[in-house]
């Protein structure tokens, strides 16, 4: 019975995928994989970082993993159940083993997760806050017991979030940053083993003979190199000097070369990330929600869509990112209830009181934007013809990245500010971070930053991330939208494109979303 | 020798004291908490960023912090690199290597080829051809060399398909022994050639000034006289006087030549300090961009040093000369 | 003057670089009236090649390229020259007193020049940037600060040669001060080289801010060349016209900086025949 369980999940993925006659997966080759910079760990428990979640995810497991359309598929975990009150999980493992050939057991994945997810990785944190106790007396089970119903929870228990599971006989005891299975000899489960790191060139890893999945992975050898430059990263790719660009690591202006090429495939893949403009609403005129609609109406769409966002992705039409699909209200649409038109927004600025003054300005804002980012650059600049035109006169304050952080986030020094937030893979993890009143927290970056406040939206965000099961969860977030398209505390305006690029012959490239998955790739000759 | 030797090397020390001041003094242009300058975005729980508060000082006076740093810098400590996960020294002098391994042969290609134009242009002083070779190599040196190499790799990577689009080694099926050379070589071609285009005018001009001299020297009229041919002339008397000012400049430019070396790694993927460099902006690594400036200072003061000693090696004579005009002075 | 401009005549290449650079101030000058529209005008022509209507082609927002290049020589030129000036104002100065006090003070300078010259200017000039943001003042500061040992060296070396020669001895024994001397006399001969270096600090500078700007370390506010180069890297395959115009024009402001320098030096070399 067992037996016939281990080979459920393989057997189900495998036919889940199409599969042609003549394309059978063959063993053996490379993938090289063109990364912006170095990962700075060899696990993904402690960053954002690319590289991290690339090698962290290769050498280490999660409980589940991402499938197509970030359904949850087996990982670590084959099989599992969740209580009808949402509070108790119990999670059955496979049979996988460490390197060194110890198994791996429901104590390492109770210590891996409270020890190093919980306290190290920005993705995980929130999940374990909500974890009670876990129970391990059985090594092959994991029963996790939360305080409280928390949607997103098994959504956390994957590599990518910052949930990879790491050995407690490599950890325990040891300075778990400064432990060199971090930096020399990682010691994971997963399907590559680590081989070499070339520091600010290429790191390499190679099958992992004892991977519990059997035949998997394909590939010998994984390669990430480091090209920092990004238009050197598509000019190695075009040149076949490398198989594959991430998402983030792709500039998107680079697409319309590719797009046509034969030997390049792409696949827009992820869980969703937005433009959009954070606005200090303790700043008059902004803290007038009226104004606030101005000027979303006066921002042209569709000279932005088009040029800016060079036609890739789409528009918003509410906060929540529409890949958010079970979250997302169609009721609420921008582009109906703010379309573009320039008049009407010069009245609502009249009726809100600013009439233009004898040089034909309302007021002054302060436009901050990311000076590294081109696309914010550029939307900045659009901005900013499109507010003149209504009478708003917009300084442009453009800063490098870490300087734009502090400016926005420490000391709250903008009227406007332009900004990209992933949307985290559910609302309860990413996108409410922008709007409630606890996530105000000065000097974090990547929260609050317009300090609106609201305690309806609070709660609606709580009821949402309480909820007992997507479709309660669902109600309330269809409601917080309603609400916030009318407060705009922030102004949504694009849903990002996010595409990653690879060559025709590394196959399976895109099986599962976001990341691939590693063991199932393979290169065609 | 060792006297001078020695002059130069204490002449050098409060060099060397001033440019680590400054390199402190950056670190301190940073906003906000200084430990953000030291650990980066890492996410590091309170009681880690406690400890580096505590390793580093940094609620200490200023002058404090800028003993311990100093004494730090003598027992060849630089700093940690929290992106890198090594000391800052031993990942700027295992990238230095890399670095110039790509600048080495530049300069020398660009030490001959601007040899050769000198030579070429001078006995023609004035003429057309002069002009040419002359504006030719102010040409390679008026060029952004991050452009040029930009453009090369568009031509012959993507294009054309000659030369390797990025980094050192091929790393697919890296190839061994006698054919890992090769591979080396193919792909030090373009970042090579474009430092070399960038250097061949600051060489051309010297070569061209040192053989012009030469050639209106008296024993050079002499022995041409005498009967010597003109190639003799030239190998015997002429080119190794070229040579001297040559290796001079060449080292002097050594700063200079980083600054190329930088900016063609990052188009060329080439990992060295370069590439090093501009990591570590992205990554706001300080300790790390601190550790280059002061690294690249201090090695342009060991390339003058070494530079000096070559010229009053190579160059006897001027030595016994300068004693002969002090005496009769 | 006219012996002057005769030698200029007989370097065409010279003459002509000198033109260029003086018209490229002249055009930056005027840029408002020379300019084909506003740069910062957003239109709807995006990615246009060079064309009639835009005679350089436009950019992903549709600016029009020559305008832009037009407005950046405002940018640009000041930056170097600035730079280049302040580095000639230190040098002409500290390299004039070294040269004629001599002795411990000559001593000094050497040494204090050697400080200087060893710190590499773009190392500094993009660690400054990235920790405290970018500011055209701190390039031109940078480079002012590392670059003025060259003229100064030039300007000592004129400074000790011109002194000994002989009509400089007849007027010491007219009784005229040594400051004056300096002044009247030395100053105004020793310049034609120390200009020679004032010209190729200045093509320096362009390319330094260029070089800033590629790292995406320049002021992301203000629409220079180097700032262009940066952004023609995304669409380097598909349109041409953004990467290769701004590097062409770079190419002829620093050479033409460099030749002319060469040539004005030449020319006004006292000890040149006429």
């Amino acid at each position: 019975m067992s037996m016939l369980r281990w080979l459920i999940a393989p057997l189900a993925l495998l036919l889940a995928v199409p599969v042609h006659a003549a394309d059978t997966p063959k063993k053996g080759g490379t993938l090289i994989v063109g990364n912006a910079d170095d990962p700075r760990v060899l696990s993904n428990n402690f960053s954002f970082n690319i590289g991290d979640a690339m090698v962290g995810c290769m050498v280490y497991e999660g409980l589940l993993r991402f499938g197509p359309d970030f359904k949850l598929e087996p990982g670590l975990a084959k099989s599992w159940e969740v209580s009808p009150d949402g509070k108790t999980y119990t999670m059955h493992l496979d049979d996988a083993k460490w390197e060194d050939g110890k198994p791996v057991t429901s104590e390492d994945v109770a210590w891996s997760l409270t020890n190093i997810s919980a306290k190290y990785g920005p993705k995980f944190i929130p999940a374990g806050k909500m974890i009670d106790t876990i129970d391990t007396s059985d090594p092959r089970t994991v029963v996790f017991h939360l305080k409280q119903p928390f949607g997103p929870f098994l959504f956390s228990l994957v590599c990518e979030q910052n949930a990879g599971i790491m050995p407690k006989h490599v950890f325990e005891g040891t300075d778990i940053l400064k432990n060199p299975a971090l930096t020399t000899k990682p010691m994971g489960s997963g399907p590559f083993r680590f081989a070499e790191w070339v520091h600010g060139d290429h790191v390499t890893l190679v099958r992992n003979p004892t991977y519990r999945r059997p035949g998997k992975p394909y590939l010998d050898k994984v390669i990430l190199k480091t090209i920092p430059d990004s238009a050197a990263r598509v000019l190695a790719l075009q040149a076949g000097e490398i198989d594959m660009i991430y998402e983030l690591y792709f500039p998107l202006s680079h697409h319309k070369t590719l797009v046509n090429d034969k030997r390049i495939q792409m696949k827009n893949v992820g869980y969703g990330a937005d433009d959009l403009v954070i606005l200090n609403v303790k700043n008059t005129p902004l803290d007038k929600r009226e104004v606030r609609q101005a000027l979303m109406v006066a921002i042209d769409k569709d000279y932005m869509f088009k040029n800016v966002y060079l036609g890739l992705g789409k528009m918003a039409t509410s906060i929540v990112d529409s890949r958010l699909s079970w979250a997302h209200n169609p009721a609420v649409d921008y582009t109906k209830m703010y379309a573009y038109d320039p008049a009407r927004a010069k009245k609502m600025l009249d009726d809100a009181g600013l009439k233009p003054g004898p040089d034909g300005t309302r007021f002054t804002m302060r436009l901050a934007f990311s000076a590294n980012r081109a696309d914010d650059v550029q939307a900045a600049q659009v901005l900013q013809r499109n507010w003149q035109a209504v009478g708003i006169k917009v300084v442009l304050q453009g800063t490098e990245g870490n300087l734009f952080s502090t400016k926005v986030f420490v000391d709250y020094d903008f009227d406007a500010a332009v900004a990209n937030y992933s949307t985290g893979g559910d609302v309860a993890l990413g996108v409410s971070r922008l709007y409630t009143t606890d996530s105000i927290r000065k000097g974090a970056v990547f929260v609050n930053g317009s300090r609106y406040s609201n305690p309806e939206v609070d709660a609606l965000f709580a009821q949402g991330r309480d909820g007992a099961n997507q479709a309660e969860r669902a109600k309330a977030y269809f409601k917080v939208q309603e609400v916030l398209a009318k407060e705009l505390p922030v102004l949504t305006l694009h849903e990002q494109a996010q595409i990653t690029v690879g060559r025709v012959n590394a196959r399976n490239l895109f099986l599962a979303a976001h990341y691939p998955w590693w063991d199932e790739i393979w290169m065609q000759k | 020798m060792l006297r001078f030797l020695l002059t130069r090397l204490l002449w050098a020390v409060p060099i060397v004291l001033v440019i680590a001041v400054l390199s402190f003094m950056l670190l301190h242009l940073v906003r906000g908490d200084p430990v953000t300058a030291l650990i980066g975005d890492f996410p590091a729980p309170p009681e880690y960023v406690a400890r580096i508060r505590a390793e580093f000082g940094l609620d200490e006076p200023i002058m404090t912090q800028l003993w311990r740093y100093l004494v730090n810098l003598a027992q060849g400590n630089l700093g940690f690199s929290f992106a890198n996960r090594m000391p800052v020294l031993d990942l700027i002098l295992s990238r230095a290597r890399i670095t110039l391994l790509l600048m080495v042969p530049a300069l020398v290609a660009a030490s001959v080829l601007g040899v050769i134009m000198g030579l070429a242009a001078a006995p023609r002083a004035g003429s057309a051809t002069d002009a040419t070779i002359t504006g030719l190599s102010l040409l390679g040196h008026s060029v952004p060399i991050f452009w040029l190499a930009q453009l090369l790799v568009m031509a012959f990577a993507v294009q054309l398909q000659w030369m390797p689009a990025s980094g050192m080694i091929t790393l697919r099926d890296t190839p061994t022994g006698w054919q890992a050379v090769a591979d080396f070589l193919w792909h030090l071609v373009m970042p090579m050639t474009c430092i070399t285009i960038y250097y061949v005018a600051v060489v051309a001009r010297v070569a061209r000034a040192a053989v012009l001299e030469m050639l209106n020297r008296d024993f050079v009229l002499t022995a041409m006289a005498k009967g010597l041919t003109h190639r003799r002339v030239l190998w015997r008397h002429i080119l190794p006087n070229a040579l001297i000012p040559v290796v001079t400049v060449v080292g002097y430019s050594f700063g200079s030549s980083l600054t190329g070396a930088i900016l063609t790694e990052t188009v060329f993927a080439w990992p060295g300090l370069g590439s090093l460099f501009v990591s570590s902006i992205a990554m706001r690594d300080y300790p790390v961009l601190q550790g280059i400036f002061l690294f690249s200072a201090t090695a342009v003061v060991v390339a003058n040093i070494l530079t000096d000693m070559v010229y009053w090696l190579v160059d006897p004579r001027l030595h016994r000369r300068r004693v002969r005009v002090v005496a009769n002075a | 003057m006219r012996k002057v401009w005769r030698q200029l005549r007989a370097q065409p290449i010279g003459l002509v670089s000198i033109f260029i650079v003086l018209a490229l101030a002249l055009v930056g000058l005027m840029a408002p009236i020379l300019a084909p529209g506003d740069p910062n005008e957003l239109g709807q022509d995006v990615l246009q090649a060079p064309g009639p209507g835009h005679w350089l082609g436009t950019d992903d927002l549709g600016r029009d390229v020559l305008a832009s290049l037009i407005h950046g020589i405002r940018v640009s030129l000041p930056v170097g020259i600035l730079s280049a000036a302040a580095a000639l104002l230190i040098g002409i100065a500290v390299g004039a007193i070294a040269g004629a006090r001599g002795g411990w003070i000559d001593g000094a300078f050497m040494r204090l020049t050697e400080m200087f010259q060893v710190i590499p200017a773009f190392i500094l000039a993009a660690v400054l940037s990235a920790l405290s943001g970018p500011a055209e003042w701190q390039v031109i500061a940078v480079i002012a600060a590392l670059s003025w040992p060259q003229p100064a060296r030039v300007m000592r070396g004129e400074v000790i040669r011109l002194r000994q020669l002989d009509y400089v001895e007849a007027v010491r024994c007219l009784g005229i001060s040594e400051r004056r001397i300096l002044l009247g006399e030395i100053l105004p001969n020793a310049l034609a080289p120390v200009l020679a270096v004032g010209a190729i600090i200045v093509g320096t500078a362009i390319l330094l801010e260029a070089s800033l700007a590629f790292l995406g370390l320049s002021n992301p506010d203000v629409v220079s060349w180097g700032r262009m180069l940066n952004a023609g890297q995304r669409y380097l395959f598909q349109a041409w016209w953004l990467s290769v115009f701004p590097g062409l024009t770079i190419v002829i402001a620093v050479l033409s900086f460099n030749l002319g320098g060469d040539a004005l030096a030449a020319a006004l070399d006292p000890t040149a025949k006429p």
